[in-house]
């Protein structure tokens, strides 16, 4: 099993209207591995992201996430497989008419079929986990962007998912912030063995928690190698130049 | 001025110009009800995919927010009949007029809190797992309630005010009986001011409820 993909792209294609956002895209994605997507802003990274978990309908080619084709498929069979892949945005998009807690045991509860008490018990552990324990009765208005996103990443984690998907998790934060959830991040690889995809400019962070980085620009994967040789030793020109314009 | 006011003559017809008071709260009570009901169904099949259905509510909406209240109510009350075979009491042509009115206007203030809510949140819900339905029962709609109180308010006002209209057709809301009392005592400045009276306090009791309700509202939007 460790050597299939748990998560394989083919020739994906993705335009809006006649504008061509991604082409002819393919990578694999072996369970527990960590998979870090840089490039360009606008080159649709995080559009790629969004693909594999349904959220954009892509054009052509397939995407199989474990075993089962996420385009094409119906709208029962993409919420079951959405039950398996957490995601965490840019702007944390919790819901702000829910305390901390609620947030978190919302989905266990209704989609999972957990008791309430079974969901807060979960939620509280992951709280304690990403650090915020003391912030379960909180409403996401008073909370920071850092605690924010922690607590996004603790509601997709109450999912028990296999895949965790993150789109530029700390775009949105002061550098303080950055490095809370950066930490959480760096903790679910080393002692959960998270498969992960995500999109971040972090580089630093995409050196030290990567096994593969993919680069993307002008459509497509400019460059994919593991996390040391891609920034010691870069093939192409574009991610030259593009590590060139990074470092500074 | 030197006018003398006498406010015995409101006195004396007090509970005659009561019952026109409460048929004011009644007509309002029922008519917001059934506005609201109205426009939310407006406001659900506006956010379906049916350009069917759509079409039907945005027909809708365009026939009676254009109608003036005036030829709506006359309309309802003595040309409806001819086509149906049944009229109405002048109450429930008022009801009739004013929910059909007030519901174009309130499922524009529902569309409204719907759509303020932004699509990442529903995304956020997507990628959990959620249905589109259970998206909008659990995330969009429980934030919608309070995002649409406030033009859902001055809908609800307007509706209040315009109950006053209804007396064109008899309706014996207390504009209607301040005029009869008027007509019999010739005591225009003390009755049309009384009517004023009730409808200041009616609507800003009505306004301070809601507000009671948008205050319910334990979170801030982010």
């Amino acid at each position: 099993m460790s050597d299939q993909a748990f998560v394989k792209v083919e020739n994906l294609t993705k335009s809006y209207g006649d504008d061509i956002i991604l082409q002819d895209i393919s990578f694999d994605m072996p369970k527990g591995n960590v998979l870090v997507l840089v490039g360009p802003s606008g080159c649709g990274k995080s559009t790629l992201l969004r693909c594999l978990n349904g959220l954009e309908e892509i054009q052509g080619g397939a995407i199989f996430v474990d075993g089962f084709q996420i385009d094409g498929a119906s709208a029962k069979e993409l919420r079951q497989a959405r039950l398996k892949i957490g995601m965490v945005f840019q702007r944390f998009n919790l819901f702000p008419h829910m305390t901390t807690l609620d947030n978190i045991t919302l989905a266990p509860m209704k989609l999972l079929g957990q008791s309430g008490q079974e969901a807060r018990k979960n939620a509280m552990e992951l709280l304690e986990m990403v650090g915020l324990p003391d912030k379960a009765k909180a409403y996401p208005c008073n909370l920071s962007g850092g605690q924010s996103q922690r607590v996004a990443i603790a509601r997709a984690l109450a999912m028990k998912p296999e895949l965790m998907l993150f789109d530029e998790p700390t775009s949105a934060l002061d550098p303080e912030m950055k490095e809370e959830v950066l930490n959480v991040i760096k903790r679910l690889r080393t002692e959960e063995h998270m498969t992960m995809a995500l999109v971040t400019h972090e580089i630093h962070f995409a050196r030290e928690v990567a096994d593969r980085i993919m680069m993307v620009a002008d459509r497509k994967i400019v460059e994919e190698n593991d996390a040391e040789s891609f920034f010691s030793n870069p093939q192409e020109e574009r991610t030259k130049q593009f590590l060139r314009l990074i470092s500074h | 001025m030197s006018y003398n006011f006498q406010f015995n003559v409101i006195n004396e017809y007090l509970p005659y110009l009561m019952e026109g008071a409460w048929f004011t709260i009644r007509i309002g009570f029922w008519s917001i009800f059934y506005a609201t009901i109205i426009g939310l169904i407006l406001a659900t099949l506006q956010m379906s995919h049916n350009r069917f259905l759509k079409i039907c509510t945005v027909i809708y909406i365009d026939i009676f927010r254009t109608i003036p209240l005036v030829v709506l109510l006359i309309w309802i009350h003595y040309v409806l009949p001819i086509f149906i075979g049944t009229s109405f009491t002048p109450e429930q042509s008022a009801i009739l007029a004013l929910s059909l009115n007030g519901g174009a206007m309130a499922s524009e203030a529902f569309r409204g809190g719907l759509e303020a809510i932004p699509l990442t949140q529903m995304q956020a819900s997507y990628s959990l797992g959620f249905s589109h339905f259970g998206t909008l029962r659990y995330v969009v709609i429980p934030q919608a309630v309070f995002s649409t109180l406030p033009p859902l308010t001055n809908v609800y006002i307007t509706n209040i005010k315009n109950i006053s209209v209804t007396m064109i057709i008899a309706v014996p809301e207390i504009m209607f009986r301040a005029q009869e009392v008027m007509v019999q005592t010739f005591r225009p400045l003390e009755l049309y001011t009384a009517a004023a009276i009730v409808y200041i306090v009616l609507i800003v009791v009505f306004s301070y409820a809601m507000r009671f309700l948008e205050k319910l509202r334990k979170w801030e939007p982010i």
